[in-house]
C-alpha cells in the first residue's frame, strides 16, 4: 500500500515533472496568464494522463515492442479528442482562451513519457496512481506560475479584483510583464531554484568546472 | 586582463571612474529626482551583491555604479520606490549574480534593470537625456579607450552601424550625436567588455549589429523612442555576442587548419 502511494505522491515534489524533469514547459508558458485557464489545462492533462496510462497498462501485454510507441500516441490523441471535445461542448469561452493547447497535450512530453517510461511495465493501478500523481505534480506548478501571473500581471485571482489596478480607480500598478511569456520563464527558473536550495539532491552535476589559478588574485 | 595590474577589480574601479562626469551631468540637468533614483540603484545593487558575498563568496564590484547611473540616464520617468527596487533585484540577480558575479553575466546589469523596466512599466514615459550628458560621456570614454578597457573597434563599428543604417532610414545621423541617452548607451551599455563580443573580428560584427539596431530601433519604429533603442539594441546585441565570438574562433581555426594542414 505505501509502495503504492509513493507513486502518488512522488512526481508532486521529490519527482516533480516540470521542475526535475522539465517536461511540459511550452503548455506551462503558453496558458498561465491566468489561473483558470491553468486550471482547465491542468484538469484536461490530468484527465488524459490518468485514463491513457490506465488504458495503456492495460493492454501493455499485447502491445508489440516495435510499434508501441503508434499505439500510445493513437490512444492519447483520442483521449485528447474526446478531452478537447468535451471542453468545447460543456465550456465554449474556455475552450476559445486555451485555443489550441487543448490539442498539443498530445505532443506533450509528460504524457508519452509516463506512458513509455511507466505504464508500458507496470500494473493498471500503479500506473492510474503514476499518472495521478505525475498530473497533480504538473497541476502544482502550473497553479503556482498562473497565480502569480494572474494576480500580479492584472490584480485579479479566478477574475476576482484582489489588488485594485489603477485603471479601475485603485492604487496597484500592474506589472505588464507577468502578461508576456518571458516572466513565466523567470517564475519557472526561481520556482526550480527555491526546490533546489531546500532539497540539493536534485542539483545536477555541473556541465563544466571553472578553475581557479592560485597565483591569480582576485577571481 | 588577468595579469599584473589589470585584474577584474582594476577594471571595475576604472569603469567605475569613467562614469563618475556623467553623474554630475544627470544631476545637472535632471535635478534631485535622479539623485534619488541613482542613490536607491545603488543601495538596492549594493544589498544583493553583500548577499551573494555572503551565501556563494562572489566578490562584489565597483560597477554597481554604473548601474545606478544607467537607471539616472535612461530611465527619467517618474517610477514609485518598490518599481525600481523591483527592476534592480531582477537585474542584478537573473543578469549578474546567478552567473557568478560581474565578469562571468552574459548581459549588463543596467541592461537588464532598464529592459525590466520597460516591459514592467509601460505607462511610465521617458525623455532622452541632453547633449549635457553626451559630453560628460567623452572624457569617460577616452579613459577607457586609453587603459584598453574600451574595445575601440566596437565603439567604431557602432557608430558606422548606426551611421550607415540612420542614412539608409533617411534620417540625419546628427540627432543620435546630440542625445545624451544614445552616446551613454553606446560608451557604458553596447561597449560593456563583458558583455561585448571579445575576438577581433566579432568585435566588428557585434559593433555594427548594435549600431544598427539602435538606429533601426530609434527611427522605423516611431512608438519607440531613444531609451528604449539603446537598451534593446543593447540586449540584443549582447545575446548574440557569444555566437559571433564562437563564430568567429571556429573561422579563424579552420583557416589556420587550412593553411598549416
Amino acid at each position: 500500500m505505501r509502495q503504492a502511494l509513493r507513486h502518488l505522491y512522488g512526481p508532486i515534489i521529490d519527482n516533480n515533472p516540470v521542475t526535475l524533469q522539465i517536461l511540459g514547459i511550452c503548455s506551462a508558458l503558453a496558458v498561465t496568464t491566468s489561473l483558470s485557464t491553468a486550471l482547465v489545462m491542468c484538469a484536461a492533462l490530468t484527465a488524459v494522463l490518468v485514463s491513457g496510462n490506465i488504458m495503456i497498462s492495460a493492454i501493455r501485454a499485447h502491445i508489440p515492442t516495435t510499434i508501441r510507441l503508434i499505439v500510445q500516441i493513437t490512444i492519447i490523441a483520442s483521449l485528447v479528442i474526446v478531452t478537447d471535445q468535451i471542453i468545447q461542448a460543456f465550456a465554449f469561452e474556455m475552450s476559445e482562451r486555451l485555443s489550441i493547447f487543448v490539442g498539443l497535450i498530445v505532443t506533450n512530453c509528460l504524457v508519452l513519457g509516463r506512458a513509455e517510461a511507466f505504464a508500458m511495465h507496470n500494473p493498471v493501478v500503479p500506473s492510474a496512481l503514476d499518472g495521478l500523481g505525475n498530473g497533480l505534480g504538473y497541476s502544482l506548478i502550473l497553479v503556482i506560475v498562473g497565480s502569480i501571473r494572474e494576480l500580479f500581471g492584472a490584480g485579479t485571482l479566478l477574475g476576482f479584483t484582489i489588488l485594485p489596478t489603477i485603471y479601475g480607480g485603485g492604487w496597484f500598478v500592474p506589472l505588464n510583464l507577468m502578461m508576456l511569456a518571458p516572466s513565466a520563464f523567470f517564475i519557472l527558473g526561481l520556482l526550480i531554484w527555491t526546490i533546489r536550495s531546500i532539497r540539493p539532491v536534485q542539483v545536477e552535476p555541473a556541465d563544466f568546472e571553472i578553475s581557479i589559478q592560485p597565483d591569480r588574485r582576485a577571481p | 586582463m588577468i595579469r599584473g595590474l589589470y585584474h577584474r577589480d582594476t577594471v571595475g574601479w576604472l569603469i567605475a571612474a569613467a562614469v563618475l562626469p556623467v553623474l554630475a551631468a544627470t544631476v545637472v540637468e535632471q535635478g534631485v529626482p535622479a539623485l534619488e533614483r541613482m542613490g536607491l540603484t545603488l543601495v538596492v545593487v549594493l544589498v544583493w551583491q553583500a548577499v551573494f558575498l555572503w551565501v556563494r563568496a562572489q566578490p562584489a564590484s565597483a560597477t554597481a555604479l554604473v548601474t545606478a547611473i544607467a537607471v539616472g540616464v535612461l530611465a527619467p520617468g517618474d517610477f514609485a520606490v518598490w518599481q525600481i527596487v523591483l527592476a534592480v533585484s531582477f537585474g542584478t540577480v537573473i543578469g549578474e549574480q546567478i552567473f557568478g558575479g560581474w565578469g562571468r553575466n552574459i548581459i549588463n546589469v543596467g541592461v537588464a534593470t532598464l529592459a525590466f523596466l520597460y516591459f514592467a512599466f509601460p505607462e511610465t514615459l521617458h525623455e532622452g537625456a541632453g547633449p549635457l550628458v553626451a559630453a560628460a560621456c567623452i572624457p569617460g570614454a577616452l579613459l577607457l579607450l586609453a587603459t584598453g578597457i574600451l574595445a575601440p573597434a566596437v565603439l567604431l563599428a557602432s557608430a558606422v552601424g548606426a551611421g550607415v543604417v540612420t542614412l539608409g532610414l533617411d534620417q540625419n545621423p546628427v540627432e543620435l550625436v546630440v542625445n545624451g541617452s544614445l552616446v551613454f548607451g553606446l560608451v557604458f551599455l553596447v561597449c560593456d567588455p563583458v558583455a561585448s563580443a571579445a575576438t577581433r573580428g566579432g568585435r566588428w560584427v557585434f559593433g555594427l549589429l548594435a549600431g544598427g539596431l539602435i538606429a533601426l530601433f530609434a527611427f522605423a519604429d516611431a512608438g519607440s523612442d531613444v531609451p528604449h533603442a539603446v537598451v534593446f539594441a543593447a540586449l540584443l546585441a549582447s545575446l548574440f555576442a557569444p555566437l559571433i565570438d564562437a563564430a568567429v574562433i571556429a573561422l579563424s581555426s579552420s583557416l589556420r587548419r587550412r593553411r598549416h594542414g
